[in-house]
């Protein structure tokens, strides 16, 4: 048997409340170094600090959603370890008491990834580093902002099912709308945990990659991570427990020096915070306070907009991709909706995915292109104005220079042909050019006509109706 | 667990004669909680508080962050509106 990679990944959240989890500073992002702090979260001598409402509440939305039971007894602990952005030595954290454990989220059909743990704790500082003075700067304003660390088990088997994971689980968390989850801007973190099994089946010895902070980063760093211990085990050597930066730019991860000894964290309950409990009447309240999930969300464009399963699946994984389409449906005549309701999501399931794609786009608000413009396209097909196959041209002219479908179609005249007589003199020169497809034709080969109206349009630069040319060749040729 | 590794942790340095004073320490320390072992707690929940209190929270409500100078008064060195400390090693991040 070879070697099976075994995955687990960490997932920070920031959580967006107005203010730190123990603190009343601001979490605004930004803001002049230094200037979103207090003896609390500078960790000064004899200040107590006093947990954030909200953040309780937004902790236990995310872990319910996730299919976690809330702990009836949630307890926080101090995790000791020096490093220049933590101004206590020791950060807030949970240990074995956490907010929420063994949930679980389906990330394909009948494919389930557990989810082992969520639990609360506080940022530390962002460094500087500046080389040449041989020294590092140090911000404080992201000290004491509220996290929520999502802890898989390590149920994942390869680079891709990591990325799907993730992807599924920020689509749940965009949906419950208690953070950002902006990679880039640091809002959704994730680290990772990788070993191989070994013949036996057994799990090998872990690494631990931090700083994935892109989707791509995630797959390359397991892809490389995955690589580079198969090397080694097949050279004979052992892998070394340890903790490893992934540095997108060199597309490597290597080892992080300043964690060399092993981790000894020496939690202990953190005095300073009682415990929370809390009941189970107000864990049914948030319950019922959770918004729609992706999934309750195919299963209602399904019923509602009679869309087929896998594309209200794939139309309702991004919170932003579900409300632009529910979006369209609305700015849609009302008369028209129903028979709209398909293709705006097959513009939005083909055209407007490929140019994210494409552009490597997150977001489809990120596209030029508002639903007003996808539901103008759409009923300029609807009104025969210009054929699917113009359409296509239209959406990407449109989107090029910002213009609405109709100004396009009016700039470029592009508008179909749909008056017969107009017709009527090419479809004679295509028959008389095409012999062999006029005679499979008058055999009753339906394909030839089909052929026919092929030929036209290419004689017509595609300008011709396609519904109008083949009743126009009909009425030549069956007389 | 040993004193070197604890001091280790502890970012301090010891002279081997404080090692050998706090080794003796420790081991007083650790007999004592050992006794506390001999207490019957059956049927008692435990604790890490003594008063019984629970659900201390405050609401998501901002309150005035120092100002610059004042968060920087007390650092024993600092750049413009940040805290310097000794270089950190790390290739990243």
């Amino acid at each position: 048997m070879s070697r099976q990679p075994v995955i687990g990944l960490e997932v920070h959240l920031q959580l967006k409340t107005a203010t730190k989890i123990f603190c009343g500073c601001s979490t605004q992002f930004g803001a002049g170094p230094n200037s979103q702090v207090c003896v609390v979260c500078l960790g000064f001598p004899g200040v107590l600090p006093v947990l954030n409402k909200k953040v309780l509440d937004y902790g236990i939305r995310v872990a319910l959603a996730l299919g976690c039971s809330i702990q009836e007894k949630i307890v926080f602990h101090r995790k000791n370890y020096f490093y220049p952005d933590l101004p206590k030595g020791y950060q807030i954290s949970q240990y074995d008491l956490p907010l929420g454990t063994g949930g679980a989220i389906e990330i394909a059909p009948g494919e389930k990834i557990r989810i082992m743990r969520a639990h609360l704790e506080e940022d530390a500082g962002k460094l500087v580093h500046k080389p040449e003075e041989s020294a590092s700067l140090v911000d404080f304003n992201r000290g004491g902002v509220p996290l929520l660390e999502i802890v898989s088990e390590a149920d994942l088997k390869s680079p891709e099912q990591a990325h799907h994971y993730l992807k599924t689980l920020k689509n749940i968390l965009e949906y419950l709308d208690v953070s950002d989850c902006d990679m880039e801007k640091g809002s959704l973190r994730c680290d990772a945990n990788v070993s191989l099994t070994g013949p036996d089946g057994k799990w090998g010895k872990k690494v631990e990659i931090k700083n994935l902070n892109s989707f791509k980063g995630v797959s390359h760093a397991l892809t490389y991570e995955i690589q580079r211990q198969g090397r080694l085990l097949d050279a004979g050597e052992t892998i070394t427990q340890e903790t490893r930066l992934w540095d997108d730019l060199a597309g490597q991860t290597q080892p992080m020096r300043s964690k060399e000894d092993a981790h000894d964290y020496r939690y202990f309950p953190e005095p300073d915070l009682v415990p929370f409990s809390v009941s189970v009447a107000e864990i049914e309240k948030a319950r019922k306070l959770l918004p729609e999930l992706p999934a309750q969300r195919a299963q209602r464009f399904v019923e509602q907009y009679a869309l087929p399963p896998v594309d209200a699946a794939v139309i309702t994984a991004a919170r932003a991709t579900a409300d632009y389409y529910e979006d369209c449906v609305l700015k849609t005549v009302p008369d028209k909706r129903a028979l709209f309701q398909k293709p705006l999501s097959n513009w939005i399931l083909s055209d407007l995915a490929r140019e994210m794609n494409e552009r490597n786009i997150d977001s489809i608000t990120a596209i030029n292109f508002p639903p007003e413009n996808l539901v103008e396209l759409v009923a300029l097909i609807d009104s025969g104005k210009i054929s699917g196959k113009m359409a296509k041209d239209v959406f990407v002219e449109a989107l090029k220079n910002g213009q609405s479908p109709s100004a396009v179609v009016q700039a470029k005249g592009l508008s179909q042909v749909t008056d017969p007589g107009a017709i009527r003199a090419a479809a004679e020169t295509v028959i008389q050019e095409n012999p062999k497809a006029v005679a499979d034709y008058k055999q009753g080969k339906p394909s030839a006509l089909m052929f026919l109206v092929g030929q036209l349009m290419k004689r017509m630069k595609g300008a011709a109706s396609p519904p109008v040319a083949q009743a126009v060749f009909k009425e030549l040729l069956d007389k | 667990m040993n004193v070197e590794t604890l001091a280790s942790l502890a970012r301090i340095e010891l002279s081997s004669d404080e090692k050998t004073r706090f080794a003796g320490q420790l081991e007083q320390i650790l007999h004592h909680v050992e006794k506390l072992k001999s207490a019957h707690t059956e049927g008692v929940e435990p604790t890490t508080h003594v008063l019984p209190l629970a659900n201390v929270y405050r609401e998501d409500q901002l309150r005035p962050s120092l100002s610059n100078d004042a968060a920087l008064a007390n650092a024993p060195d600092k750049d413009g509106p940040y805290f310097k400390v000794p270089r950190i090693i790390d290739p990243a991040s």
